[in-house]
């Protein structure tokens, strides 16, 4: 009688703490796979908000640089097809390049004094270093959302949950362009 | 039972890995956190009341860090990261700004919370470091060099709220006990307990909560409780995004 008493009462806590256990699993992906989107979405505004500053910067400088057309022309194609870029790999790729033509921009300028000295340049200037860092903290957190998404997929009961959830493809992280780790080599 | 007590026994001596090894950052004592020892008393007080005012009035939180080093770190991600630990500002509305300057890198930054990216932009900040801190920070003298960037950072806030900040004001309020050194070890030990308990009650009783979580487990809410007495209550888990400006001297 009691030997049977004991092995229901196992079965039951087994019943129990496992469909616990289930439950609470089943809604882990989609919590850190919504926390992807909203760290994305952060990402997205900034990064919008960098682009907003673009046809101010671009008319600043041609004012002063009537040589560099082609850099301020690149700019500004990249920024409209930013806007026509739907995916997320699209976004990242049109975004690294920006960072990269804007980073040139700022290189240019050095060569011309007066636009240095123009007032609304330099706020232009403070402005931008703004975005960037802000971009690269949102960047950051975006990383560590998509890590956290990721590694959980890759452990064994993450995987098998993921899949129930449809959720089976790892989230891209938002790297910095190749490029922009080298450093620059000067010849003479 | 034997198997039992050698389990205990491994908890108790992973615990401390597990609570100290995440810390990175200080932990703060108050609004104003000179590490470096190089604030006067007197700018220091000065600043703390005005922190306090302003917090009274508003809720806003203005923070200030002086660190020796910031080594394997720049100024813009040690302040992001550090403002996040602290919490600086209320939850949710994110009104809080820190101060961080970097001794040995010669590195200021004000770093603005989401709330008070209208208040301070970032073409403001980089006015106050460039006019108020750094031509006092070339000289050597950052308690005058902080307290003026700091006055500015309050007036700045107190006109977000409408309030009228004169420093008459706060002269009149008493002096907040906010200068506890550090936070009592005694606070800690309740805390490791605390966390034991749980810890112990998760292993027995629930045994799946050491399947696959996503991480993170105990990370959470660290660095954000206690802080000190009197008039200061502790930061409120506000956060920043790379707002601010940075300066070098």
């Amino acid at each position: 009688m009691s030997k049977g008493w004991g092995l229901f009462l196992i079965v039951a806590a087994v019943i129990v703490l496992g469909g616990g256990w289930f439950i609470k699993n089943l809604n882990v992906p989609v919590v850190l796979d919504e926390e992807v989107n909203n760290a994305w979405a952060q990402v997205e505004n900034q990064l919008q908000r960098r682009n907003d500053l673009i046809p101010n910067l671009v008319s600043t400088v041609k004012g002063y640089a009537k040589h560099e057309n082609q850099t301020l022309m690149e700019i500004t194609r990249l920024r409209s097809q930013w806007a026509k870029s739907a995916s997320i790999t699209d976004k990242i790729k049109t975004a690294n390049q920006i960072t990269a033509a804007l980073s040139k921009l700022m290189v240019i300028s050095e060569n011309y004094p007066q636009l240095k000295a123009n007032q609304n340049f330099l706020g232009l200037q403070a402005q931008l270093e703004g975005a960037e860092n802000r971009i690269a903290v949102e960047r950051m957190r975006y990383n560590e959302a998509v890590k956290r998404f990721n590694a959980y997929r890759r452990t064994i009961w993450g995987g098998f949950f993921c899949r129930l959830r449809g959720l089976n493809q790892p989230r891209e992280y938002f790297k910095a362009e190749a490029s922009a780790g080298k450093v620059p080599r000067v010849k003479f | 039972m034997r198997r039992l007590s050698w389990y205990l026994l491994s908890l108790v001596c992973l615990l401390p890995t597990m609570l100290w090894g995440a810390v990175k950052f200080p932990s703060y004592s108050g609004f104003i956190n000179d590490y470096a020892g190089v604030l006067s008393p007197e700018a220091k007080r000065e600043m703390g009341l005005a922190a306090s005012w302003l917090e009274e009035k508003s809720g806003a939180q203005i923070a200030v860090a002086i660190l020796p080093q910031i080594y394997p770190y720049d100024i813009e991600t040690y302040a992001v990261k550090l403002f996040e630990q602290w919490g600086v500002g209320q939850k949710g509305k994110d009104n809080g700004v820190l101060i961080l300057v970097a001794l040995r890198e010669r590195k200021v930054r004000i770093e603005v919370g989401y709330g008070l990216e209208g208040a301070i932009p970032d073409v403001l900040a980089k006015e106050i470091i460039e006019q108020n801190i750094l031509p006092y920070f070339r000289q050597g003298d950052f308690s005058q060099g902080l307290l003026a960037g700091f006055i500015e950072v309050v007036k700045l806030v107190a006109r977000e709220y409408s309030l009228d900040f004169s420093s008459q004001k706060i002269s009149s309020t008493p002096l907040p006990l906010s200068s506890v050194k550090h936070k009592p070890s005694a606070l800690r030990l309740i805390f490791a307990l605390l966390f034991f308990l749980l810890f112990l009650g998760r292993g027995f009783f629930f045994p799946f909560f050491f399947f696959p979580l996503g991480g993170g487990f105990w990370s959470e809410g660290e660095g954000g409780f206690g802080g000190g007495f009197g008039s200061f209550g502790g930061f409120g888990g506000g956060l920043s995004g790379g707002g601010g400006a940075s300066g070098g001297w």
